[in-house]
């Protein structure tokens, strides 16, 4: 049992409450427990100051003070939180008679607060630093903290003593954090005095385990935690999907037609998914692999293995698959990935007779090897690949690169889209920053979810706007103009140059059928740029550069490149 | 939502692709599949006679209605933050009685509002009103311009919404459901209809004010439907269409050598292959091609007379509400099916001078007023009025009472938001005109007769345009046929607005 909870508190009764603003504080006793409490009423104004004054009638020594801040209706706190509170300021005055002039400060030295809150201090409350005491932005649940004074305080009977409480926090859509019930209680439990000099030892204590602390090298990510039992929020059904009205309480566990199991948390519910007897685990996970690499799944309803699900087009690969997936190779994916790209099926031409197309157009009998069009990320990463743009560099933090001005638009807080410097603005399209309310747009563009939801596939479009990315984003263009650059150092001819090219966007070497269309672009940038140079420099410092940068651009959107 | 929308999909591809072998023949993507399972699951699940197969390289070719329709477009004028019905139609002479008394507590009982605490004062409009001479209807002295229109138009005094909040709110207005996810009215009326100008798209945002939308892209995304339906946003300011314009050094003639070699190359690759995606992948790029031609001049301001620019207000070069109007009168004459404004700045709280009734709002009106004049006059006159339906609104009301954020009077005047009323107006193809729809209180603050809610605002919509809201569905979550006009809301069509 805590001191708090141990010490037989005396509860104090307010005679005059006044704030600033336009708040009304009223004095009264609690009609649930009989408590004696302040409660403010009325519009609360920004920065209120309260001024609380207790008589003291039977007089006496007092070592501790302790404040209570409660929510108007404790039960429906629960599950609405109310506006919370933070106290930025607490002082306390003794009065020794009626005269205001006579008031005499009672410093405080110290305060604790039952769950210390994550963004204030319950001892910023003792001086004008920012923050203090708190149930920030809102509370659900009383909240209580004890400050102590330097040393233990007399009282005589019949005077009293003030309480001045300042409240200077505000939040956006709450405004006014300022308590709305309060109640106060003192104590002359010495055990309260005694806490002062037992942590004053231990700061010094502190102070140097801190210090060794911060000589460990750590990261600065913030590790999930469950909260500590006693501040654990209730959960409750939610009537009709709304958030305001509640219904039965309800506690961890799986849906009770999935009959009797032992899973009351997140790492039971971890386990019992991922066992390798799990008959659904691994038959979903090979599947997914089977899908990113030939398009469809062996059960296309990758999402869906339930009844409104898909039957599987070859059953047993799927059993045998998952069985050695869970077993033999014991869930590592790049082992099953190998496995998968070197099958005979996968390596198979992707070639098809009308004959085939006519009777299988989906591939699903899988008489031929897999064609789809790249994913909106493996698009970028390509050209910057090809390129020799690419930045290889791993982790850290999202980068901006280019997009153009006037589509990035944040609602609420400004931020800006500032194209990240050198090697960042080509980072892997992983790395991209994304916001789901102004997605990266030739991501959007390429069918890349907005993330709204979890995706597990994406349903690929070919649209017009697709080839305007890869034509004309200068993104594309520099790409094109670093593919070039590299085509420039190939060989002597053109034609070797235009072959190099060809290898790097496709990864395989040029036909000579290939190789006429190529060579005619090329003679006709030239021409081009040769009959107007005016702007040809932004593709290129030599004519032959930019020609080749025409040539790279329209590599870029072959339908063999963008193809895997 | 999305993963099971496509699970329903795929399902009814597998089916499809048993039994319409013949049609799949000529499919050339994927996709074809779905749009023959959807048609033939539209036909079974409503007894109709099936519309006009999908060609999957065509999503957005036209497509007849259910029925005749009285509009072929859509110009949505959102004023997003939501403009105080109060300071415009809403004349509400008792609450000017009870200008700056503290508001009645049978007000606030049971309410939550977004920033009013406590007890707020009543706030009696900021602006005079006055009877429009022509129809007699009740209108503040804050839209000189548009009240020479008011004729033209049909006021919906009694919408009213169950949000409170901007997102929220303005994902209902636009999509259906409060929730991030659902598609959009326009990729809504895009799916159903298709679109007339193939060298444009079909469905085209345009923003003013400053600022994104509260809800984001989201809110005109494609949401469960396919991703060519997504509104295409463009810009009055440079490139209307991203990446529309070639990269310096390209000229138009070299980017049609690019483009033929593409096309030459993919042939190749079709001709050794023989996968038909190639060959829409080649389509793709001769559309584009064409799309840089006529969107470009699309947007070409500089081509519309001085006459237009003074009557709309427009300033060449500058991202504006004005320029929006006329671009979207230009993309309507041709063909572009949905053309959705949204102009940021409307939320009036009386926080800062730009949220003040007599300061921010007074200059937000005199931005649209001109130009919404400029555009349903100019669209009569070039008869596109009787085929375009225009409608302006926001996503919810605003209260009759003072906001008294953070507990103090403030030195500006504003209004908290309120759902329980607002006005809309629509206009053109089918709608009345000079019309005056639904009733609220005497106070502005709740609808007493002929409510609407955005469920039924979309199902006039859709009537008007030959789409009956129960039968343009699209499969979602385990084969559930959601609509625009949602399954979980009894929406109707206000058959009382139809000429």
């Amino acid at each position: 049992m805590s001191l708090e909870a141990r010490t037989r508190w005396q509860p104090l009764h307010a005679n005059r409450a006044t704030s600033t603003g336009q708040a009304k504080l009223v004095a009264r006793l609690s009609e649930g427990d009989g408590v004696p409490e302040v409660i403010a009423t009325g519009t609360i104004t920004l920065n209120s100051i309260y001024t609380v004054d207790v008589p003291i009638s039977a007089g006496g020594v007092f070592n501790a003070l302790r404040l209570e801040v409660l929510p108007d209706d404790l039960e429906r706190a629960i599950s609405l939180p109310e506006p919370g509170f933070v106290l930025s300021r607490i002082q306390v005055k003794w009065l020794p008679s009626g005269d205001e002039a006579q008031a005499v400060d009672i410093p405080l030295e110290t305060g604790y607060d039952e769950d210390p809150d994550a963004f204030f201090e319950v001892e910023a409350s003792l001086s004008d630093d920012p923050g203090g005491w708190c149930g920030y932005p809102r509370f659900h649940r009383k909240r209580t903290a004890v400050f102590i004074p330097t040393k233990p305080v007399t009282l005589p009977a019949g005077s009293s003593l003030r309480f001045v409480l300042s409240q200077n926090m505000q939040s956006s859509g709450i405004k006014a954090q300022a308590i709305r019930r309060l109640r106060i209680a003192m104590s002359p439990d010495a055990s309260w005095t005694d806490l002062l000099e037992a942590q004053s030892l231990r700061r010094a204590e502190l102070n140097t385990l801190g210090k060794e602390i911060d000589r460990i090298p750590s990261v600065a990510v913030p590790v999930m935690a469950e909260q500590p039992l006693n501040q654990l929020r209730e959960t409750r059904v939610f009537l009709r999907g709304n958030w305001l009205t509640k219904g039965a309480l309800v506690a961890p566990g799986v849906p009770a037609l999935l009959g009797p199991m032992l899973v009351t948390n997140r790492l039971q519910m971890a386990r019992w998914l991922t066992s390798p007897d799990h008959p659904l685990f691994a038959r979903v996970a090979v599947n997914r692999f089977w899908e990113q690499l030939f398009g469809l799944g062996l059960v296309e309803s990758s999402e869906e293995f339930g009844t409104t699900g898909q039957e599987p087009s070859h059953p047993e690969l799927l059993d045998w698959l998952a069985v050695r997936f869970a077993r033999e190779l014991q869930f590592k994916p790049k082992t099953l990935l190998r496995e998968l790209v070197l099958s005979a099926t996968y390596r198979q031409d992707s070639r098809v007779s009308s004959d085939l197309l006519a009777r299988d157009p989906r591939n699903r009998l899988l008489a031929r090897g897999p064609r789809q069009r790249l994913t909106a990320e493996m698009v970028r990463d390509q050209a910057l690949s090809a390129s020799g743009l690419l930045s290889s560099k791993l982790g850290g933090p999202p980068v901006m690169p280019q997009q153009p001005e006037g589509i990035w638009r944040t609602v609420y807080n400004g931020g800006k889209w500032v194209t990240s410097p050198g090697d960042d603005a080509y980072r892997r399209a992983i790395y991209t920053f994304i916001r789901r309310t102004s997605g990266y747009p030739s991501f959007q563009t390429f069918d890349a979810p907005s993330r709204e939801y979890c995706t597990v596939k994406r349903l690929p479009t070919n649209t017009p706007l697709q080839a305007l990315v890869t034509l004309n984003d200068p993104v594309y263009l520099e790409a094109a103009k670093g593919l070039a650059t590299r085509m420039l150092t190939a060989g002597n001819t053109t034609e070797q140059r235009i072959a190099r090219g060809w290898q790097l966007a496709t990864g395989r070497p040029m036909t000579p059928r290939e190789t006429s269309p190529l060579m005619e672009l090329y003679r006709q940038a030239q021409q081009r740029i040769t009959d107007d140079p005016k702007d040809a420099s932004a593709l290129g410092q030599t004519t032959e550069l930019a020609a080749l940068t025409v040539v790279a651009n329209a590599l870029l959107n072959l339908d063999t490149v963008l193809t895997r | 939502m999305n993963a099971l929308t496509r699970t329903a999909y795929l399902q009814q591809e597998h089916l499809a692709s048993i039994t319409r072998r013949h049609f799949l023949q000529r499919c050339t993507t994927g996709l074809g599949a779905m749009w023959l399972a959807e048609q033939s699951l539209h036909a079974a699940a409503t007894g109709h006679a099936a519309l006009p197969r999908r060609d999957p390289t065509r999503p957005l070719e036209p497509r007849p209605p259910h029925f005749p329709a009285k509009a072929k477009h859509v110009i949505y004028l959102h004023m997003a933050g939501s403009p105080s019905q109060l300071e415009l139609f809403e004349h509400k002479p008792q609450l000017t009685q009870l200008d700056h008394q503290f508001c009645p507590p049978s007000f606030l009982e049971g309410k939550r509002f977004a920033f009013i605490r406590g007890t707020p004062r009543m706030l009696g409009s900021v602006h005079p009103f006055h009877q429009e001479s022509k129809t007699g209807q009740w209108i503040s002295n804050q839209l000189p311009q548009f009240e020479r229109v008011l004729d033209k138009v049909c006021v919906i005094r009694s919408m009213n919404t169950d949000q409170f909040n901007h997102a929220p709110a303005q994902f209902l207005m636009q999509t259906g459901s409060p929730l991030i996810g659902s598609a959009s009215t326009g990729a809504w009326v895009t799916y159903g209809l298709g679109t007339e100008n193939q060298n444009l798209p079909g469905f085209i945002v345009l923003l003013s004010g400053g600022r994104m939308v509260d809800a984001g892209k989201s809110v005109w995304s494609a949401g469960f439907l396919p991703g060519v339906y997504q509104g295409v946003q463009c810009r009055s300011d440079g490139d209307p269409v991203l990446y529309l314009a070639n990269p310096a050094g390209i000229d138009r003639q070299l980017r049609g050598s690019v483009i033929s070699a593409i096309e030459q190359l993919n042939r190749q690759t079709h001709e050794e292959l023989g996968d038909p995606e190639t060959l829409a992948r080649t389509a793709q790029y001769e559309l584009a091609f064409r799309m840089q031609a006529n969107a470009t001049d699309s947007f070409d301001l500089k081509q519309e007379p001085s006459a237009v620019h003074e009557a709309y207000g427009t300033e060449l070069g500058k991202e504006s509400f004005a320029n929006n109007c006329l671009l979207a009168r230009r993309l309507v004459e041709r063909g572009v099916r949905h053309v959705q404004l949204y102009d940021w700045g409307w939320d009036s709280h009386g926080a800062a001078a730009s949220e003040d009734l007599r300061d921010g709002f007074v200059k937000k009106c005199r931005s649209i007023d001109r130009p919404i004049a400029a555009l349903l006059t100019d669209l009569e006159e070039r008869g596109l009025l009787n085929e375009t339906l225009v409608v302006w609104g926001g996503e919810f009301g605003r209260t009759p009472m003072a906001e008294n954020r953070g507990g103090v009077d403030k030195r500006v005047y504003g209004r908290d938001h309120n759902p329980q009323a607002f006005t809309i107006w629509m206009a053109g193809a089918g709608v009345k005109r000079g019309h005056s729809f639904g009733q609220t209180d005497e106070f502005g603050y709740a609808v007493v007769e002929d409510p609407v809610q955005p469920q039924d605002l979309h199902a006039t919509m859709l009537h008007l345009l030959g789409l009956d809201h129960t039968k343009l569905t699209f499969p979602v979550a385990g084969g559930l046929q959601q609509r625009l006009s949602n399954v979980t809301k009894q929406a109707v069509v206000i058959k009382k607005v139809l000429a």
